[in-house]
């Protein structure tokens, strides 16, 4: 999984998520299951043992309602789930940024889970299945991860390693540049996927609108929500008590 | 060979069916808790009401409460062979055996609690020294060794086993090191104790749970430890006066009882102390500077603020008081009265670092979630109690757990 | 002396063993095994690769990415535009668990040829006669189906229009015969009733917020997603659309140009929207009567479009609410509909009209075949069931078990999206009027057999839908190379400009708009309402059993004094029990419906409940919800 390419100097992959563009169709956790071959629903599944890598959230702000898309923040300081594994099948790569989850090694303890903040991990509380012969249409650069595992949006790793690896085969160093799966298949452009060692997409964070949630925590997170409305914003960091849905 | 020549010389046990009658609804038990955790280990951790919200559940609560009343068994062995509490020797026996089985369930519910026990080991291959865990995990497998060595000689006193000679050599080989096994002993548990502690009080993500602390260890990794010695003699007294009651003779003499209320008492009162301490810290300094007013996590009808008050004042202050004062512990009921309340508050206490920092919900947004064990979870902790049982029954029944208890029948039959 | 011995050699051979190469083998085969279970999928091997391709599951044909590996797409992407949830994976179709492989009769396997033998053995038979139902209009096929059918002598059905029927009522208004469609771009104001305008009904691409260049003012009871996102949600009480619709007409004879007034009907149209004044409507639709009359005064301001088209699946909102809202937009200046032009048919193609089911006599019909090819629209069973005669014989052409597995005698498989190229019917929410492939990706499993090849064999016709297909792009003169790559052929834009003659349908009158206006709401209003794609593949499952982003099919939710009301509690089965059948749910509490309101979200099983009323909007009468 993920490995430090000391060839080349680091990336420090961030998102910038758009809250008043965001409509919550649900495309991005679609894509983001078909990307990273994230297993149908179980029967038995509920939105409590769902394997969704991305959740989208449901409130109601200034008169509408708000989506809250919420991947793995990728936390860049004192990474909560990676210092509490026992096995490190948790790794905060310095070459991307990119907080990956081992899932040969995952002991299934579940500690990372108590561990984060945001609750972006999921486990497999069931074997993963898919309708016979529906096998065939997995995405190749992804592995499937087994029952008992825990599981995480790293991103979409494996676009990042088809990126370094067509980039190598041009001869390319350094950072690529990639699209994870969400940010492609959102309709509305709401989620924007960059380098903070790029001025120009650091400077889009450091706007007043941006803001990033349990940000007193300090855990460093590299998603970053932005909106233009100051309801909307109190609905998202707790400032005003809203009605929750999701 | 008929099984009463197992038993100790001089000890009257029950006759074998009524022993049989006892120990059959325990295997039946212990059978509906292997089912359960064959189910979980073969088909999936679905089996339990664990979701990804609980991704910690009865079990960890429950082995958490297990290994620090389990205490009893390195505490006492620290004050008998390292302070010389000579008295002690009366129930060291015993809680080495509830150590043993405490410990060793725990082990066992651990693993069918993880996802994929056959990769346990990894632990040892690919180590993350920074997790508490692999802190957890490296002690208590150490302990469990050291349990189970002081579990031999006791087993090697058994009436038939001692006719092998190279045993009993080995037993008194074994005796002379007791005071270095409970030296090792005494230091691994401190370790594991602290370390559970530590295991959410590191959850910088979980301003609920999260501490801070000294050096590596966060105030949760002390007051574990202080809390299971604390508790550790109070279970021991507790279960000696259980087995009393269920076999209906005396195994120690009073001055035990005395003893290790005393030890208990002191030791609680000087956690209270340090939790409420570290309480006040928490409200008014950890939790505020990252971002949690201490009252939000008192919102939620269920964990109102009661909980505090029932953790360290009802089952903390009160029964520390009690057992402070030689007149009123030297009554027996209340001495035991004091010892549940002691044992429920670190119950309490490893509740609310478990169950309630996974309730609580940490984005603001986010509700409070509710979780009830399904049957599957509360059956495979009642296979190792079930477990425990049979252990400490047998134990009891064919070795000698109380030394005492020859000495106070004979004392009995002259006057 | 043996004891010692055993327990020695016992000791040693355990210790040895640790300098044997078997504990390390085993942990490293333990390892291995840990991570490697048999009967986990294995991921497939082959190079990636895009393949520019469209979607031909709706009509908005988004052009899309196929990526493929070894040839087999793995995942549909959005191409130039945007994709619905369903788009990523509308390739899963064809493995989904619901598909149909094998042709049933009555549940057995049978073959296609005993189909096809006994639908001939009912044509040679003296009565009744052959129609054909056709799920999905507009497509290749359906013009050849109504080719056949003008050589067997039967009759081409189409069920109700939901997506589309306001521009079809509109249509009906206007002087010249031209096909309307949606112009969203045109206008600065929509005013939709109760119709999933930005979930579904569009185009992803085209109402995407960023896209979006209008206001949406959602009118509909429940908080449905278009509500909870629209510019404004007005709440009215259910089944009171007609009522505002009458309303705004009110407000709006007062500021009325002159050229309105000339048009025919137009005193009865007058009569109804006079006799509903804002206060009157303010009764029934709990709409503040100030609201209404600045909400005309909005509309009519600036380019306004009024939709009432209704839901996929909660089905049509009824003729009179249609005919109201079409005369809403001949009186704002048929702002945001426009002609949209024809797309050619070979010469030699000619066929029967349609005809809407609700017109075909009862009990007319001998033979049914059913041609359902995507997941889509639902339709009423009782609509359908009157037209049969007692001894029809039901064929249904589709791509899954259980939709007609009750009704039909046989079930025909047929290929699905990506095993045959498919054109997709003309979309209602642009004027383009576009000629779209979807390509052949993945080989058809054996058994399958096109709706279209079998009504050509039962009417003697051996040429190939795929063969009519190349006549078909051919006389359009599109490039089939273009077209199979993703192209799209887009006719010539009509430049008429279109004039309204009448302002109200021949038939309908004000006291049947009245009537429809004034029509009490069921002691318990059951609003039916679905997501049509989601059968398309299971990982949609991600939407509403993983998340609550979407209402999961055969759930429902009431106000929390509606629950207490009917005794039922959330979280606890419960059927809903109706005179036409009885259909278990999940109840879950919305604090944002109103009381007496249940929101059933429910696929096509809605359809075995519900009842088509006199304006041929599809209803609950009678519901109870019951603990089950």
């Amino acid at each position: 999984m993920t490995r430090t390419d000391k060839a080349s100097p680091a990336a420090h992959y961030a998102m910038i998520i758009d809250l008043d563009r965001c409509e919550g169709c649900g495309d991005c956790v679609v894509a983001c299951a078909l990307e990273n071959n994230v297993p149908p629903p179980n029967p038995k599944a509920t939105p409590r043992t769902g394997l969704n890598w991305l959740r989208v959230f449901r409130l109601e702000a200034a008169g509408r309602d708000v989506f809250l898309p919420m991947p793995c923040m990728q936390c860049g300081e004192e990474t909560p789930c990676q210092s509490v594994c026992p096995q490190k099948a948790v790794e905060l790569d310095p070459a991307t940024g990119i907080v990956g989850q081992i899932p040969e090694r995952c002991l299934g303890c579940r500690y990372c889970m108590a561990a984060c903040p945001y609750q972006a991990r999921v486990f497999n509380w069931w074997d993963p299945q898919w309708p016979a012969g529906m096998e065939q249409t997995l995405n190749p650069n992804v592995s499937v991860r087994q029952r008992g595992t825990v599981e995480k949006c790293n991103f979409c790793h494996g676009r990042w390693h088809a990126a370094i690896e067509k980039a190598a085969a041009a001869g390319g160093r350094g950072p690529v540049a990639y699209t994870p799966a969400c940010s492609e298949a959102c309709p509305a452009q709401a989620i924007t996927f960059g380098d903070l060692n790029n001025s120009e997409f650091a400077a889009l964070t450091n706007k007043p609108e941006s803001f990033r949630l349990l940000d007193s925590l300090g855990t460093g997170p590299k998603v970053f929500y932005k909106t233009a409305s100051t309801a909307v914003r109190a609905a998202v960091t707790g400032a005003a008590k809203d009605t929750p849905h999701a | 060979m008929h099984s009463t020549h197992l038993i100790a010389r001089g000890a009257c046990r029950a006759p074998l069916p009524r022993f049989l009658m006892w120990i059959a609804p325990w295997v039946a038990l212990f059978a509906l808790g292997a089912y359960a955790m064959f189910l979980c280990l073969s088909q999936g951790l679905f089996h339990t009401n664990m979701d990804n919200r609980y991704a910690f559940g009865l079990w960890i609560f429950l082995d958490l409460t297990v290994i620090a009343l389990g205490a009893g068994a390195f505490f006492t062995g620290f004050l008998l062979y390292v302070l010389h509490k000579k008295e002690l020797k009366a129930v060291i026996n015993s809680a080495v055996v509830i150590g043993l089985t405490c410990y060793s369930g725990a082990m066992v519910v651990l693993a069918v609690d993880v996802g994929q026990p056959l990769r346990a080991w990894f632990t040892y291959y690919h180590p993350n020294v920074h997790s508490m865990l692999t802190e957890v995990t490296f002690c208590i497998t150490c302990y469990l060794v050291v349990l189970a060595i002081e579990y031999v000689p006791m087993l090697l006193k058994n009436r038939r086993l001692k006719l092998v000679p190279s045993f009993l050599v080995f037993e008194w080989e074994l005796h002379k090191l007791m005071v270095v096994f409970a030296l090792i002993g005494t230091l691994l548990s401190f370790f594991h104790q602290g370390s559970l502690g530590g295991l959410f009080g590191v959850l910088r993500g979980r301003p609920f749970a999260f501490r801070e602390g000294l050096a590596i260890w966060p105030s949760t990794f002390f007051l574990f430890v202080l809390s299971a010695m604390a508790v550790g003699p109070s279970f021991v007294a507790l279960t000696t006066w259980m087995v009393e009651k269920l076999a209906r003779r005396p195994l120690v003499k009073p001055e035990v009882y005395d003893t290790l209320g005393r030890i208990s008492g002191k030791l609680l009162l000087g956690y209270v102390f340090l939790k409420t301490v570290d309480t006040l810290l928490w409200i008014n300094q950890t939790a505020p500077d990252r971002g949690f007013a201490a009252h939000r996590f008192y919102q939620h009808s269920a964990f109102g603020t009661w909980i505090l008050f029932a953790e360290i004042a009802l089952f903390g202050l009160l029964p520390a008081f009690i057992l402070f004062q030689p007149k009123l512990r030297q009554r027996r009921g209340f001495l035991i009265l004091a010892a549940v309340m002691a044992c429920a508050g670190v119950t309490l206490n490893r509740f609310v670092l478990t169950i309630q920092t996974m309730a609580l919900p940490t984005l603001p947004f986010d509700r409070f979630l509710s979780y009830w064990p399904s049957w599957q979870e509360f059956a495979a902790f009642g296979a190792i109690a079930a477990y425990a049982v049979l252990v400490y029954s047998f134990s009891y029944r064919y070795l000698t757990l109380f030394p005492q208890e020859r000495e106070i029948a004979l004392a009995e039959e002259r006057s | 002396m043996i004891r010692r011995d055993l327990l020695k050699f016992g000791g040693g051979a355990a210790a040895g063993l640790a300098f044997t190469p078997i504990p390390w083998r085993l942990l490293g085969d333990t390892a291995m095994w840990s991570q490697n279970w048999s009967w986990m999928p294995r991921v497939p091997r082959g190079e990636v690769a895009d393949k520019d391709a469209r979607c031909t599951l709706c009509p908005a044909a988004c052009a899309v990415k196929a990526r493929c590996a070894g040839g087999v797409p793995i995942g549909l992407w959005p191409r130039e535009s945007a994709l619905c949830p369903a788009g990523f994976v509308a390739h899963h179709i064809a493995w989904h668990p619901i598909r149909l492989r094998t042709c049933l009769h009555r549940g057995q396997p049978a073959k296609n040829e005993d189909a096809l033998r006994a639908a001939s053995a009912r044509l040679s038979g003296a009565s009744g006669s052959v129609a054909v139902l056709d799920l999905v209009p507009g497509r290749t096929a359906s013009l050849l189906h109504r080719h056949h059918l003008a050589k067997l002598g039967g009759t081409y059905l189409v069920p109700p229009v939901v997506e589309g029927a306001t521009a079809a009522a509109t249509q009906s208004l206007l002087a010249q015969p031209v096909a309307l469609a949606a112009v969203l771009s045109d206008v600065k104001t929509v005013l939709s009733f109760s119709t999933p305008l930005l979930d579904g009904w569009a185009a992803p691409g085209r109402v995407a917020r960023p896209n979006r260049q209008f206001r949406v003012i959602q009118a509909e009871a429940r908080r449905s997603r278009t509500a909870g996102i629209a510019d404004e949600w007005l709440a009215i009480r259910p089944g009171s659309e007609t009522t505002l619709a009458l309303a705004i007409a009110h407000c709006l004879l007062k500021q009325l140009s002159a050229p309105a007034a000339s048009l025919d009907r137009f005193a009865e149209w007058t009569r109804a929207a006079e006799a509903m004044s804002p206060a009157l409507a303010a009764q029934s639709t709990g709409i503040d009567p100030t609201r209404i009359e600045k909400l005309a005064a909005e509309l009519r301001r600036e380019p306004s479009l009024v939709l009432a088209d209704g839901d996929p699946v909660g089905g049509p909102l009824g003729n009179e609410l249609q005919s109201a809202a079409a005369a809403l937009n001949v009186m704002l200046g048929l702002h945001g509909l426009k002609a949209r032009p024809a797309i050619p048919v070979p010469k030699d193609w000619a066929g029967v009209d349609e005809t809407p089911i609700s017109n075909a006599a009862d009990g007319s019909i001998s033979l049914l075949i059913i041609d359902e090819p995507t997941p889509g629209q639902a339709l009423p069973w009782s609509l359908i069931a009157p037209k049969l005669a007692h001894d029809a014989l039901v064929v249904a052409l589709t791509w899954n078990q259980p939709h007609f597995a009750a009704q039909a005698d046989y079930l025909v498989p047929v290929p699905v999206f990506l095993e045959a190229q498919q054109d997709a019917p003309a979309p209602h929410d642009t004027p383009q009027a576009a000629f779209s492939l979807s390509p052949a990706l993945l080989p058809a499993p054996d058994g399958v057999m096109h709706a279209s090849d079998f009504v050509a064999r039962l009417a003697g016709d051996e040429v190939a839908f795929a063969d009519r297909l190349a006549e078909r792009i051919k006389a359009i003169g599109a490039d089939p190379k273009e077209l199979e790559a993703g192209g799209q052929w887009i006719a010539p834009a009509a430049a008429s400009t279109l004039a309204a003659r009448r302002i109200l349908p021949p038939g309908m009158t004000a006291d049947r708009l009245l009537a429809a206006a004034q029509r009490p709401a069921e002691p318990l209003h059951v609003v039916a309402h679905g997501w049509r794609a989601s059968a398309t593949s299971p990982l949609l499952g991600k939407l509403w059993q993983e998340s609550a982003l979407r209402d999961a099919p055969r759930s429902a939710s009431a106000h929390p004094a509606t629950m207490r009301n009917l005794k039922v509690v959330v979280g606890r089965p419960a059927v809903l029990d109706t005179p036409s059948g009885r259909l278990p749910v999940n109840l879950s509490a919305d604090e944002n419906l109103q009381e007496g309101v249940l929101a059933l979200s429910s696929g096509p099983a809605f359809t075995q409940i519900c009842q088509s009323d006199s304006s041929g909007a599809w209803r609950v009468p009678g519901a109870k919800v019951v603990p089950a």
